[in-house]
């Protein structure tokens, strides 16, 4: 939620947090104001309404201290004539006479200390008055307090007994010769404070009020209450009055039947409270009012804060949305076209990220235009090093090629050449061959042994040719299995018959030995014979008058069997760095071999790729000095090809290519003359 | 006495040859190419004739078709004696019209049988 907030434009953004930040303080000013318009209205509560108590406190102070003063003159006036009698027309002479100066008093009566009234003036009409007053004030507490302490006293409001209005009285002891001869009684009207009191009213219930010194109402708006003379001593602003106490005060006015501020004060020497009372709610009025205009301002002045603050973020963010734009149009045009100049009056802050971005745009545009100027370089590049690639790679075509045509070169040569080879070696054979034949009968033995020689030397010639012919054609790939399905064991007796003659040259015994019946066996049978005389021929070259064994076996059972022959020697034997060079072609085991044994180095070589032709391999083990041991295994079960099948079964042995027709005495180097027999014959 | 046309260019070869069959007892005529070995096997009067394959003029595949195309001698035994020992070149041999084939260098003895399955 906040992060919302937060991702909210500026402008809102500081819109809501100025609202957000200036309610705290506008209500803790609203706090502080509200108090101190409070503290101003109690201020002039103080000032004005207390002030109010006390202006009207003076004189109402003065109006009782004149009149009883007054009385006192009249009653020293009264004292003078005492000396010439004090009779009732003398007394009412000196009343009327000080008439004008009584004028505030409604009645003034002269009562004597055994409370007979002497003398009597009134305001009022003669029929308002009662018709006997002699008596009227004999009971009266203000005369009998006179008359027992001898002193002037103010009485409380009270009702008149002449006239039945709410009245005080002043009563003053007339002294003659230091004794009290009477009391002069004076109602005062009220007609003068209740003009006073109407004078304060302020608001629109501010008004004021005056209660007697035990707390009764003398002067009241409410004019029932001045009447029936209420008791207003119940209330707290009263009391304190009645206490001497001036201030200001709250109270719940049973009158106006609410909550009052009021300024009160007490009339010094005479006991009276005046107070000035006002409704609260008027003084909250007023503080709300002043509140309210000061709180308005307030608010005038946020509003032009936000204002101002929204124009300020305008020219912060404007230059900002410029930039963003101008960026947004760079990224669009991939960083070409105008850089995001903005506005000159933008904040300095704003003016330096445009620099920056100017900066980091041409950083930009200086780096496409590198890295395009490097992709061009690189692709030049790679260009080039593709026509290197191709051109090498049409070289190295060009050398395969060449390589490809030189070894067939070399393939057609060796061939041709043991071709063109063959031909007079043909020839020198048939001629020995002939000539042994006429020796023999012409009876020159001695010439027929050395021709003998002559011939198994061709023949061994021969044999190597046709060993170069069979690696060359192995190599150009032309050499090929020509399958068919045969009974091993004729195989194996007709290279023993075969082998035989190899074996009587070095004095070995030769064993044929059987693990089981092989079987039938689908192989190259011209292939087969040559690899088992070949190996068979190399033991007896390398063992003198030794044995030779040929171990045969057909291992496993099914389609997955395989043929196992082990020809094992008790020669010579080979070292392991002989067996590593073993099967390379033109190497026998070293030089001095070729003249002790003779071959070409060749054998090997051949019968190792005829095993893989045949789908095989062959393994050696030899210990120098004790033998050699060649392992072949061929499997048993070649797939014969479908359109030799019938042509094979039907010519039996008769081969399919014309390789089978070179014989074991073909194509072994050590096979000679088997017709030698013959030869020998002494006949 | 059995008669045998012996179609060789090689001279030693030929002459080899040639001696050692007479020593068996054999009437032996030569042609020494293509076109004298034709022209004499055209006559009818050989009981076998042994046909070298690379001759000059024309060659033995083409000289055998020809005597095999001859009503006349076509039913004499042509074997073939071929140097190439590749394989194709029986099948060459045997497609042209020969009876059989031998491959060199000569293996007299069985030269000799292949011989004497066509003369006994």
């Amino acid at each position: 939620m906040f992060s919302k907030i937060f991702s909210l434009p500026i402008s809102r953004l500081l819109v809501l947090s100025m609202v957000v930040v200036s309610f705290i303080p506008l209500l803790v000013l609203a706090s502080v104001l509200y108090e101190a318009a409070w503290q101003n209205a109690w201020r002039e509560i103080n000032e004005k309404h207390r002030l109010l108590a006390m202006n009207l406190a003076g004189p109402v102070q003065n109006l009782l201290s004149d009149k009883q003063r007054m009385l006192g003159l009249v009653s020293n006036n009264l004292a003078d004539i005492a000396e010439h009698g004090f009779s009732n027309r003398q007394i009412a002479g000196v009343l009327r006479n000080a008439k004008t100066q009584l004028n505030e008093f409604d009645v003034v009566t002269v009562v004597d200390h055994n409370g007979h009234t002497r003398a009597l003036i009134s305001s009022y009409r003669e029929d308002k008055l009662p018709s006997d007053v002699s008596l009227l004030f004999a009971d009266s507490d203000v005369f009998l307090e006179v008359n027992k302490h001898q002193k002037a006293i103010l009485s409380g409001v009270r009702r008149s007994r002449v006239s039945d209005r709410p009245t005080v009285l002043i009563g003053m002891p007339i002294f003659f010769n230091d004794r009290m001869i009477g009391v002069i009684l004076g109602e005062l009207s009220l007609n003068a404070i209740e003009a006073w009191r109407r004078n304060i009213h302020f608001g629109k219930n501010g008004h004021s009020a005056i209660v007697d010194q035990t707390g009764k109402a003398i002067a009241h708006p409410n004019p029932n209450w001045v009447q029936e003379i209420r008791d207003l001593s119940g209330l707290d602003i009263v009391k304190k009055m009645m206490a001497g106490e001036t201030g200001v005060t709250e109270f719940y006015s049973p009158f106006v039947k609410e909550n009052m501020v009021a300024g009160y004060t007490s009339v010094e020497n005479y006991g009276w409270g005046i107070m000035v009372p006002q409704p609260k709610s008027e003084v909250e009025e007023q503080v709300m009012s002043i509140l309210l205009y000061q709180l308005g301002w307030g608010g005038i002045g946020l509003a032009f804060a936000i204002l101002a603050a929204l124009v300020m973020v305008k020219r912060i963010t404007s230059p900002i949305n410029e930039l963003a734009e101008s960026a947004k149009n760079l990224i669009g045009n991939e960083y070409t076209g105008e850089l995001p100049i903005i506005h000159s009056n933008a904040p300095r802050e704003i003016t330096e990220l445009s620099f920056a971005i100017i900066d980091l745009v041409s950083g930009l545009q200086n780096s496409r235009d590198e890295y395009h100027d490097l992709n061009l370089n690189l692709k030049q590049r790679i260009a080039e090093a593709t026509a290197e690639v191709q051109a090498s790679n049409r070289r190295l075509q060009k050398v395969a090629k060449k390589a490809e045509q030189a070894s067939s070169e070399k393939s057609h040569f060796l061939s041709s050449m043991s071709h063109e080879l063959r031909t007079p070696l043909n020839a020198v054979i048939g001629y020995v061959e002939m000539v042994r034949e006429e020796l023999r009968e012409a009876g020159y033995p001695q010439v027929i042994a050395d021709l003998r020689r002559v011939e198994s030397s061709a023949r061994h010639l021969l044999s190597l040719v046709n060993d170069v012919l069979d690696l060359s054609k192995i190599e150009a790939g032309k050499m090929e299995a020509v399958l068919g399905s045969w009974v091993l064991k004729d195989l194996i007796k007709e290279v023993e018959y075969t082998a035989e003659p190899l074996m009587q040259s070095n004095n070995n015994l030769l064993h044929i030995l059987y693990e089981n019946d092989p079987g039938l066996f689908v192989t190259d049978a011209m292939k087969l014979k040559q690899i088992v005389l070949n190996l068979l021929s190399n033991a007896a070259k390398f063992t003198q008058d030794g044995q030779v064994s040929l171990e045969v076996a057909r291992r496993g059972s099914g389609s997955d069997d395989v043929i196992s022959l082990i020809v094992r020697d008790t020669g010579i034997g080979m070292s392991h760095e002989q067996i590593a060079h073993l099967f390379k072609p033109f190497s026998q085991v070293n030089s001095g071999f070729n003249q002790q044994y003779g071959g070409t180095g060749l054998g090997l070589t051949i019968c190792r790729h005829f095993c893989h032709i045949l789908g095989g391999e062959i393994e050696v083990e030899s210990v120098p000095g004790k033998g050699t041991v060649f392992s072949v295994s061929l499997p048993a079960n070649l797939e014969l090809p479908e359109t030799h099948n019938n042509s094979e079964t039907e010519t039996s042995k008769e081969s399919v290519s014309i390789e089978d027709n070179i014989k074991a005495s073909d194509i072994n180097p050590h096979v000679i003359d088997f017709d030698l027999g013959d030869d020998l014959d002494p006949s | 006495m059995a008669k045998i046309l012996l179609v060789e260019d090689n001279e030693m070869n030929r002459d080899m040859l040639s001696r050692r069959l007479q020593r068996k007892g054999f009437d032996v005529v030569i042609a020494v190419d293509g076109i004298e070995g034709l022209e004499k096997a055209k006559s009818g009067e050989f009981d076998l004739i042994l046909m070298d394959m690379s001759l000059p003029g024309i060659d033995g595949w083409e000289a055998t078709r020809q005597i095999k195309a001859d009503e006349n001698v076509k039913q004499t035994p042509v074997i073939a004696l071929t140097a190439h020992a590749m394989a194709g070149d029986r099948e060459k041999a045997l497609e042209a019209g020969c009876d059989d084939y031998d491959t060199k260098p000569i293996e007299f003895t069985r030269l000799m049988e292949k011989i004497g399955n066509y003369l006994s």
